[in-house]
C-alpha cells in the first residue's frame, strides 16, 4: 500500500476529527520523523511477517503469573492466535 | 472473546499487550476521550503491565496476557501496532494474518482462518499430546 492510498484509508474510516488530529500530530514532528514515520505506516503491509513464513519467536511474561512464554514451545503441538493490542 | 471458547481445546490464544496506539501525550482519540480511556505512554514494564491490568479486568478478558519489552521487540517483529491478528501454525509458519488495525482488525477472519486451518488436512508435525 502506498502513503497516498494509506492517507486516503485513513480520511475515509477515521471521524474528521480524528483524521486531523492525525494530520496535526504528524505535522508537529520533526520532518525526518513524520517521513519516517508515514513511510512505515505505509510500508509495514510489506514487512509483517507474511502468510507461510516463520513466525518471529518470542518470550514474554504472562500479566497474571509472571511465567514465561515462548511461541516456539508451542511449535508441533497446537496453533497459537496471537491477539495484539493496547488499552487506548 | 468468543473464539477462545469455541477454539480453546484446540488453539492456544495469547493477548499480547503492546504500546499504546493512543497514549495522551501522543496522538489522542476521540473515543478515548469520550470513554475516559486516558493514559499517558508508559515508560516502564510496571506501568504498562498496570495498564495492562485495567484493559484486561475492564475488558474482562478471559484470554492470558502477555506483556511486550519497552523495547517494543515483539511489536517490531509483527509490525502489530495499533493492533493485529495472527495465526501462527503447528508448524511454527505463519497461517494467518490480519490487516492493521483497526480496520484490518476483524474478528471473524481469524475465526474463518481457524476454521479453515483446523479442517485442512494436517501437514504439519503431528501433536505430541495426540
Amino acid at each position: 500500500m502506498g502513503l497516498d492510498a494509506f492517507i486516503d484509508l485513513l480520511k475515509k474510516n477515521l471521524s474528521t476529527t480524528d483524521f486531523n488530529r492525525m494530520m496535526a500530530f504528524t505535522a508537529s514532528m520533526e520532518p525526518e520523523r513524520r517521513s519516517a514515520m508515514m513511510q512505515f505506516l505505509a510500508e509495514r503491509e510489506t514487512l509483517a511477517p507474511a502468510v507461510g513464513s516463520t513466525a518471529p519467536d518470542f518470550t514474554l511474561p504472562r500479566l497474571d503469573s509472571g511465567d514465561q512464554v515462548r511461541l516456539s514451545s508451542f511449535r508441533g503441538r497446537k496453533p497459537v492466535a496471537l491477539i495484539f493490542g493496547s488499552y487506548t | 472473546m468468543e473464539l477462545d471458547r469455541h477454539f480453546s481445546d484446540r488453539v492456544e490464544f495469547f493477548v499480547i499487550y503492546i504500546r499504546e496506539a493512543h497514549p495522551t501525550d501522543e496522538w489522542q482519540v476521540e473515543s478515548n476521550e469520550t470513554e475516559k480511556i486516558l493514559f499517558a505512554q508508559p515508560t516502564t514494564l510496571a506501568a504498562r503491565s498496570e495498564i495492562a491490568q485495567v484493559c484486561s479486568l475492564k475488558l474482562e478478558l478471559p484470554i492470558p496476557t502477555l506483556v511486550d519489552d519497552m523495547e517494543n521487540s515483539t511489536d517490531r517483529k509483527y509490525y502489530a501496532l495499533p493492533d493485529r491478528l495472527y495465526l501462527i501454525g503447528r508448524d511454527g509458519r505463519v497461517a494467518y494474518r490480519g490487516g492493521p488495525g483497526p480496520f484490518g482488525f476483524v474478528a471473524a477472519e481469524l475465526e474463518t482462518a481457524i476454521e479453515q486451518y483446523l479442517d485442512a488436512p494436517s501437514i504439519d508435525p503431528p501433536s505430541k499430546s495426540a
